[in-house]
C-alpha cells in the first residue's frame, strides 16, 4: 500500500502559503519525514488524470512568493498583485457586482446552462430525452491514464481546493477502475451554511461538492467538531452517504527560518498594535471590528488606541469597507492593510502584538486562533462555529455582532494593560500547541 | 343498461392517470352488460378530437366564468356547459339515445348532466365519479400561482360545484377510505369505495435485454408519472435543494409527461447534482414501461399534493420493487404499507435516506400471500364493488 498526497493546490498556488495551501504543505512535509519513497508520494490532477509529480518538480513550480507590502501611507488598503488568472476574476467579479440585479439574474441563468452544458460535454453525455439512455459515467478514455501507477489498495489523499482543482465526479469512477481508497478533507460547509458571505449563489456547487465527495470517500477527515458535525448533519439531509469521519487538529506552528524581515513590517511593529490576521472577507467580520475602532477614536484620545493591523488579502463584497476605512477621518492612520505576509514578517507580527482579536461570524477550525494562542497571546473572539473548540476558555468571548461590546471589550484591555499580562501568563501556562507531526500522525493512524 | 360515461378528457389514447381510470371503468361497465357511450368536453389543448367530445371553448370564454381561468379550466367547463345553451347543446347532441345512468368523472360536468336528465322524459341515474377532494387540490395548486386569497376564492367555487355533485348524484364513487369518509359526512346515499388498480403486464424479455444495453446497466430509481402540475411539486418537495442519495454511477429516471416536466424546470439546475443523475425517458409504451420498473431498482412515489389516489402507486405496489412512497402517495394503499419493499417516509429527508437505501438492496422477497394480497391492485380487483351500482337497493328497486 502506498500514499499518495494530492499536490495540485500547492502546484497551483503563487502566494505566500495561507489556509488550505499551508495544510496541505505542512502535511505533504510531515508525510515525507515518516514514510519512505516506496510509501509515500506526491501526485497531482492535470484534468483528466492524476500524474506523479515529484518533489523538486513542485518546489520548482511554486514561485517565490511576493514580498510583504502594506499601504503606501498607515490606513490606505494596498493595491495588490494579482496572478491573470486572479486579476480576471477580480475584474469579473466587480463588473457583476456592479450590473444591476436583473441582469445579475440573467448572467447567473446562463453561467448555470453553460455550467451543466460543459459538464455534460466533459462526461460525453447527450442531450436530455431519447438520447439520454446513452448517458454513463465518466468516459472510460478519461479514466485510463489514472490507472498507470495507483495499484489496488493505494491511498489517495486530498487535503486541498478539490472544489476548485479536482473533478470530484471523475474521482468516483478512477477509485472504483484502480481500487484506491479515497480520504479527502472537510475544511467548513461555509458556502452551504453561509452563501450570503460567499460570491454569487455558490451552495449549489458546494453541495454538490460535498455530495460526489461523500459518495467517493473512504474517509473524511475533518478540521475541527463543529465541521464534522456540520458534513454530517448536510448529508443526512440530502440523503447522501456518511463516510467514516474523524477529526485532526492542524497544527499552529508558524515556520520562519532563514527568512529576512520586510521593512514594511519592520515599520508597522514599531508602534502598539493589536492584530486580525484574517483574508478580509465579509464573513470574517472586519465590519464590526472598524465600527468598534471608530466608536472608540470618538470616543477617547487617539494616542491611547493602538493601532489595528489587518493582515490578509482583500476579497469579494468589502470594497465599501475598505472605502470607508480609506476615508473615515476618525480612524486616519489607526488601521493599516498587510499583504503577501511571509511567515518570518507573520512571526515578529504575533510577537509584537498587544494582543489578538478574531471577529468572525463563522469558522470551520480558526487556525489564527491557535497562532496567536501558541504565540502566547491574549485573543478576543467571536463565540461562533468552532471558534470555541480552539479557543476554549484560554479567549476572551464577545458576540461578533455587537460593534459596541467590541469597543468596551477593546478599551478594557487597551486601558489595563496589566490585564493583558495576566491573561498572557494563563495562556501560556496552559495553552497546549498542535504540531503539524501530531496532525500527521492523526491521519496516518486513520489512513 | 345504457351507460353515458362524461369526462372532460378523451380516452382514446388513455396516458395519464385519469384517463386510464375511465377506460378501465368504461370497460368494466361494459363486462357487467351494459352499453356505454363515452363523451365530453376536450379539456385541454393537447387532446386529440375524438367522437363524442367537442373542442374546448376559447380562453375568453372561459375568463367569462371566474376572471382568471388559467388552472380553472374544468371549473369554467363545467359553467359554460351547465349554463349557457350554446355549449349545453353543443355537448347534448353528441349524445345518442337517452342514457338509463350517467357517469360524470370529476365534478365538472355534473351540471350539464342535471340540466340534461332534466330536459328528458326518461327518469335516468346519475352516478359521480370522484377522483379526489378537488376544492383541496386546487387550493394547493393554486396557491403556488396566485395570492392567498385568490386561491381561497377560486376553491371556494370549486367546492361549491364538487359538493353540488355529491348531493346530486344517486351513487359517488370514490377512490380512497379518507375521501369516502369526505363524503360520506356530506350525505347519506350510497357512496362506494371504488379504488385504482394497475393492468397485468408482462415483461418481454428481448426488449428487457436490448434496454438494459442501451442503459449499459446502470442502477436507477424510477419516477413515472403525467404533467400534472402536483406530480412536478412533489418531486421538487422531495428532492430538496440537494440531492444525495444516488452516486455518480446511479440514475434517477423520469417516465410519463412529469419528465419533460421537471426537465424544463429552472429547478433541475438549482437543486445539486440532480441535473447530473436525472435521465427522462419520456412518454414511452404500456411495454417499455413494464421493462422500465423491470430493470428499476426502486420506484418512488414523491407525491405530497392531492386528495384521491395515485395509480401510479398500485402500479408500484404491483412491480414487486422497493417503493419508496410519501404518506399521501399510499392513500387509497393504507394496506400495503408495512408489506415487503413498501417505504413511507415521514419527511423528505427520510424519503431520501430511503432511496440511498433502495438503491443498493435485493428487489424484495414476496412471499405467496404478499403476492396474492398484491393481486388486489389489478383494475380487475379494484372495480369489483362497481357492480353495486346495479343491485337492489335497499328499497327494492335498482339503478
Amino acid at each position: 500500500m502506498k500514499l499518495w498526497l494530492n499536490v495540485t493546490s500547492s502546484r497551483d498556488w503563487k502566494r505566500p502559503p495561507v489556509g488550505v495551501i499551508r495544510v496541505e504543505q505542512r502535511i505533504r512535509t510531515e508525510l515525507s519525514i515518516r514514510l519512505g519513497a516506496s510509501d509515500f508520494g506526491l501526485c497531482h490532477w492535470l484534468g483528466t488524470h492524476f500524474e506523479e509529480l515529484h518533489l523538486d518538480e513542485l518546489t520548482k513550480s511554486i514561485e517565490s512568493p511576493a514580498r510583504a507590502s502594506s499601504s503606501a501611507e498607515p490606513g490606505e488598503p494596498e493595491i495588490q498583485s494579482y496572478t491573470k488568472r486572479e486579476a480576471i476574476k477580480a475584474i469579473l467579479r466587480g463588473l457583476y457586482s456592479l450590473s444591476p440585479k436583473f441582469v445579475r439574474k440573467i448572467l447567473q441563468f446562463s453561467l448555470r446552462k453553460v455550467r451543466s452544458k460543459i459538464v455534460g460535454l466533459k462526461e460525453g453525455r447527450l442531450s436530455r430525452g431519447a438520447r439520454s439512455e446513452q448517458r454513463g459515467t465518466v468516459a472510460t478514455s478519461v479514466l485510463a491514464g489514472a490507472a498507470h501507477f495507483f495499484k489496488p489498495g493505494d491511498v489517495l489523499l486530498s487535503l486541498g481546493l478539490d472544489w476548485d482543482h479536482l473533478d470530484v465526479h471523475a474521482l468516483f469512477s478512477i477509485k472504483k477502475l484502480c481500487g484506491i481508497r479515497l480520504v479527502t478533507c472537510c475544511y467548513d460547509l461555509i458556502p452551504i451554511l453561509f452563501p450570503q458571505y460567499c460570491v454569487g449563489d455558490v451552495s449549489a456547487f458546494f453541495a454538490t461538492y460535498f455530495i460526489e465527495m461523500a459518495h467517493s470517500s473512504d474517509l473524511i477527515l475533518c478540521i475541527s467538531k463543529q465541521s464534522e458535525s456540520d458534513l454530517r448533519k448536510f448529508l443526512h439531509s440530502t440523503g447522501a452517504p456518511i463516510p467514516k469521519t474523524t477529526v485532526f487538529y492542524l497544527g499552529d506552528e508558524i515556520p520562519s527560518q532563514g527568512q529576512a524581515i520586510d521593512p514594511a513590517v519592520e515599520q508597522v511593529v514599531s508602534v502598539p498594535y493589536i492584530l486580525y490576521v484574517s483574508s478580509i472577507e465579509r464573513r470574517k467580520n472586519h465590519l464590526t471590528l472598524y465600527q468598534a475602532y471608530h466608536l472608540l477614536c470618538s470616543q477617547y484620545p487617539i494616542d491611547s488606541i493602538p493601532t489595528l493591523i489587518l493582515v490578509g488579502m482583500p476579497g469579494w463584497g468589502t470594497a465599501e469597507l475598505l472605502k470607508d476605512v480609506e476615508l473615515d477621518p476618525l480612524v486616519q492612520g489607526k488601521i493599516v492593510i498587510l499583504n503577501s505576509v511571509r511567515d518570518a514578517d507573520l512571526n515578529l507580527l504575533y510577537s509584537n502584538a498587544l494582543f489578538c482579536v478574531y471577529p468572525s461570524f463563522y469558522e470551520g477550525w480558526g487556525l489564527p486562533v491557535a497562532e496567536a494562542l501558541n504565540f502566547g497571546k491574549l485573543v478576543i473572539c467571536s463565540d461562533q462555529g468552532s471558534l470555541p473548540e480552539v479557543g476554549a476558555d484560554l479567549v476572551i468571548y464577545v458576540s461578533p455582532w455587537s460593534a459596541l461590546d467590541w469597543a468596551r471589550t477593546l478599551w478594557r484591555y487597551f486601558d489595563h494593560r496589566e490585564l493583558i499580562v495576566e491573561h498572557e501568563t494563563k495562556v501560556l501556562a496552559r495553552f497546549e500547541p498542535r504540531k503539524w507531526s501530531e496532525s500527521a500522525r492523526q491521519i496516518l493512524d486513520e489512513v | 343498461v345504457n351507460i353515458l360515461f362524461l369526462s372532460t378528457f378523451p380516452i382514446g389514447n388513455a396516458s395519464h392517470g385519469g384517463q386510464v381510470r375511465i377506460k378501465n371503468l368504461i370497460a368494466k361497465y361494459r363486462q357487467l352488460g351494459h352499453r356505454v357511450q363515452s363523451a365530453g368536453v376536450l379539456g385541454g389543448d393537447h387532446y386529440k378530437p375524438e367522437a363524442g367530445f367537442v373542442a374546448m371553448p376559447v380562453r375568453s370564454d372561459l375568463d367569462s366564468c371566474c376572471g382568471q381561468s388559467w388552472l380553472m379550466e374544468d371549473y369554467a367547463i363545467g359553467r359554460l356547459f351547465g349554463e349557457q345553451a350554446k355549449y349545453f347543446e353543443s355537448l347534448a347532441s353528441q349524445i345518442d339515445p337517452v342514457p338509463d345512468l350517467i357517469h360524470v368523472e370529476h365534478p365538472w360536468l355534473v351540471a350539464f348532466a342535471c340540466r340534461f336528465i332534466s330536459q328528458s322524459a326518461k327518469p335516468t341515474k346519475l352516478v359521480y365519479g370522484s377522483a379526489n377532494v378537488e376544492w383541496e387540490l386546487k387550493l394547493r395548486i393554486l396557491g403556488n400561482y396566485r395570492s392567498r386569497s385568490d386561491a381561497q376564492q377560486a376553491a371556494a367555487l370549486v367546492r361549491e360545484v364538487e359538493e353540488a355533485a355529491i348531493f346530486a348524484a344517486d351513487v359517488v364513487l370514490c377512490v380512497s377510505y379518507s375521501d369516502k369518509s369526505w363524503i360520506e359526512r356530506l350525505r347519506s346515499g350510497p357512496t362506494l369505495y371504488v379504488p385504482n388498480g394497475v393492468d397485468r403486464r408482462l415483461v418481454d424479455e428481448t426488449d428487457r435485454r436490448d434496454f438494459a444495453k442501451a442503459h449499459r446497466g446502470l442502477p436507477f430509481a424510477v419516477y413515472c408519472g403525467s404533467a400534472h402540475p402536483p406530480n412536478v411539486e412533489g418531486f421538487f418537495d422531495m428532492v430538496g435543494k440537494a440531492f444525495g442519495p444516488l452516486n455518480q454511477g446511479q440514475r434517477l429516471a423520469t417516465v410519463g409527461s412529469v419528465g419533460d416536466a421537471i426537465a424544463s424546470d429552472e429547478r433541475v439546475l438549482q437543486v445539486a447534482t440532480l441535473a447530473k443523475r436525472l435521465i427522462n425517458f419520456g412518454v414511452v409504451s404500456e411495454a417499455r414501461l413494464a421493462t422500465i420498473l423491470d430493470c428499476a431498482s426502486c420506484v418512488i412515489l414523491p407525491i405530497t399534493h392531492g386528495g384521491g389516489t395515485n395509480l401510479k402507486t398500485a402500479e408500484a405496489i404491483w412491480s414487486g420493487k422497493h417503493v419508496i412512497a410519501t404518506d399521501v402517495a399510499m392513500r387509497g394503499f393504507e394496506e400495503y404499507i408495512g408489506s415487503a419493499g413498501i417505504h413511507v417516509a415521514s419527511d423528505a429527508v427520510e424519503f431520501r435516506n430511503l432511496i440511498r437505501e433502495c438503491m443498493t438492496m435485493a428487489d424484495p422477497v414476496l412471499s405467496s400471500a404478499d403476492r396474492e394480497h398484491r393481486l388486489r391492485v389489478l383494475w380487475e380487483y379494484s372495480l369489483q364493488s362497481v357492480a353495486q351500482i346495479f343491485e337492489p337497493t335497499a328499497s327494492g328497486g335498482t339503478l
